[in-house]
């Protein structure tokens, strides 16, 4: 294992660059790449792999961070927030339409013992349902976008350091 | 008093979808729906677009099914261009296809289908019927196995497609990238690892349901998990099953063949009637015509997918699965084999199958293949492509004009060809089991397991929130009014 797979915290983005604001974890994934130094940081704007996938890639990481639309609708559009693995975990509970979902994925792969990281942490964006196709974020959440890439990136710095 | 029972989201599938379950003054049932809320419009999407964009746009239909669109877009676009592409790159495609459908029937056997249902168990507490409880089952050591070996078929669709989830690599006329002597070694190392494992996965048939009388007594019902429905499956200029480059056939209830068509023809067979309750429409045969959600030979319905294709085909290709087809008819019957449940084994042989192909694959020279793609000849034309997914046939059917950019997309795929059947299943289910207002959460899950052992995927734009997705069941009155919930 590279050293470096130690030191530095993976950051896998999602989001579906045709799915209009569901393609928000990407979008804020490329400011990243350009920002973050990559020394310290592996970011991947456009993570493409399943949860059961996910828990695989993370073997021998130590810090690992997703970056995700979500929707709550307990919080503006555009809030960010951060979800430790306990609280991703306690608010997935039922089946996920994916088949196994990431908190599936996460308990199970501690359950068969996967060198899984001691972190694994959420960083979710408040969109608004999606309900058609488009290339381009909303004009409500591409107004938003400035701050919401520098609220990512002042958590995804503090984890770091953390 | 008539009340109505709601499931939804019904759980363990791709997309959205709602079960609405009427029962009548005594509390059976009535009539049920299973409907698709969604509406996606990803056809009006693509128009206008250039056409050598499409098989990297669908991709992101959804995360289940990227690749059948994938290939089903490139061989449409083969057809579009007039640009066959060279013996290796066919290889090099079926190859990375072989490794999803390994991937994809393992995780429905294992993560949402046949182990969750009859592993743990059909009438489980549903907190427990998912991987976690499979794995509680069946013990680390094999859990552990599964998620391995899922992982070496992504990782041959990685090698081959650029990318697992979203592949990349195929090109109208071939492929983007020949395989390297390197990556054909670790393809043939994984490929050895898969055809055991794919073994071991089949034999748990045996073990957890053919060994079991309850579990083989709801596989072979005729009253619930059956009905007398046309199949239609891909094949080989032999007659063999095949999932990628063949011609389509359709069997009747008695096992005759009714009509042999490649892909381009499917208009001359094929026909969809749309209903006012649900956004997916009901395709059925053409010449047999639409009678409505009812089964036997004067209805148009037909399935399709593993079940479907192994009644259609004359046999397997490759020896183990060849055995296991032949065990498969000796113990059901002949064909065609009419019971629904009988889907998670068919899956289970084709993984097998899927294996032993991509082991051939791999061994065969030509795969190192440095000629992979023919210069596209035209722009302005019409194609179809069809391709066996693992949820069944999907057509792909573009029209271009004179620059090249699409004018007309029409997808026909697997699930909704089912559709029609799983309707047909879960209403006999819901009649056969429900009694005078009894029903629990096992009832609803055996309701549910009607569906599933289609695979259905109605694909997700969006990613579910992040909280608790209910499972609610809401019965009401004839007034609508609640009388009560049911969640999970």
């Amino acid at each position: 294992m590279p050293m470096s797979l130690f030191a530095t915290m993976l950051i896998c983005c999602l989001g579906n660059p045709i799915g209009g604001d569901d393609g928000i974890g990407s979008v804020v994934g490329r400011h990243l790449k350009r920002v973050l130094p990559k020394r310290d940081f592996e970011v991947i704007p456009e993570y493409a792999g399943s949860a059961l996938d996910f828990v695989l890639d993370l073997d021998g990481r130590q810090k690992v961070c997703i970056i995700d639309a979500i929707i709550t609708g307990r919080y503006p559009e555009g809030a960010v927030r951060l979800f430790t693995e306990k609280q991703i975990c306690r608010n997935m509970k039922s089946g996920c339409f994916h088949g196994v979902n990431l908190s599936q994925a996460l308990v199970m792969g501690r359950k068969l013992k996967l060198k899984l990281p001691a972190i694994v942490q959420l960083i979710g964006i408040e969109i608004r349902p999606v309900s058609s196709f488009g290339e381009k974020l909303s004009p409500a959440l591409k107004k938003r976008l400035p701050a919401i890439c520098a609220d990512v990136e002042r958590k995804i710095k503090k984890l770091h350091s953390g | 008093m008539k009340r109505t029972i709601h499931i939804e989201p019904v759980t363990r599938l791709e997309g959205h979808a709602k079960i609405d379950i009427f029962l009548d003054e005594q509390g059976n049932v009535e009539n049920t729906y299973f409907q698709v809320v969604e509406l996606r419009g990803f056809e009006e999407f693509c128009k206008g677009r250039p056409a050598e964009e499409i098989p990297r746009i669908v991709t992101r239909l959804c995360g289940v099914c990227p690749w059948p669109h994938h290939l089903a877009s490139t061989l449409a676009l083969d057809k579009v261009f007039a640009a066959e592409p060279p013996p290796a790159a066919h290889k090099i495609r079926e190859l990375g296809y072989c490794a999803h459908m390994i991937e994809s029937h393992l995780e429905h056997f294992f993560v949402l289908g046949m182990a969750p249902d009859f592993v743990v168990g059909p009438k489980a507490n549903p907190l427990q019927r998912n991987i976690l409880g499979v794995i509680a089952k069946v013990g680390m050591e094999l859990g552990a196995k599964v998620i391995q070996h899922r992982g070496y078929a992504v990782e041959i669709e990685n090698i081959i497609g650029g990318k697992s989830t979203h592949p990349v690599f195929s090109l109208p006329g071939g492929v983007s990238h020949p395989i390297t002597a390197e990556q054909r070694k670790r393809i043939r190392e994984l490929a050895e690892k898969l055809v055991p494992f794919c073994e071991l996965t089949l034999g748990l048939v045996d073990k957890v349901i053919l060994s079991n009388p309850e579990y083989m007594a709801l596989l072979t019902d005729k009253n619930m998990y059956y009905h007398n429905s046309y199949h239609m499956g891909m094949t080989d200029d032999e007659g063999k099953l095949t999932f990628y480059g063949g011609k389509l056939k359709v069997m009747d209830q008695e096992g005759k063949y009714i009509a042999e068509f490649k892909g381009g023809e499917y208009l001359d067979h094929v026909a969809e009637h749309p209903v006012e309750w649900s956004y997916l429409k009901f395709p059925y045969l053409k010449k047999i015509g639409w009678k409505g959600l009812v089964d036997g030979k004067e209805s148009g319905l037909y399935r399709v997918a593993p079940l479907s294709r192994l009644n259609v085909c004359s046999g397997m290709k490759t020896p183990k699965a060849q055995q296991a087809y032949e065990n498969f008819f000796n113990k059901l019957g002949k064909k065609p084999v009419q019971n629904s449940l009988a889907y998670h084994w068919a899956r289970a042989i084709e993984a097998l199958y899927a294996a032993e192909r991509l082991r051939e694959l791999a061994a065969d020279e030509d795969i190192l293949g440095k000629k992979l793609r023919t210069l596209c000849r035209k722009v302005e034309g019409e194609g179809v492509g069809i391709i066996e997914a693992p949820r069944g046939t999907l057509f792909h059917h573009y029209k271009t004009d004179a620059n090249g950019m699409m004018t007309d997309l029409n997808l026909l795929v697997a699930t909704s060809q089912n559709y029609g059947a799983m309707n047909i299943d879960v209403r006999n289910v819901a009649r056969a089991l429900i009694k005078e207002g009894n029903v629990d959460e096992g009832i609803l899950n055996m309701v549910e397991m009607a569906f599933r052992a289609y695979d259905p995927c109605f694909s997700c734009a969006t990613h579910a929130a992040l909280g608790r997705m209910p499972m609610q069941i809401f019965i009401r009155d004839h007034r609508g009014n609640e009388v009560r919930r049911l969640g999970r």
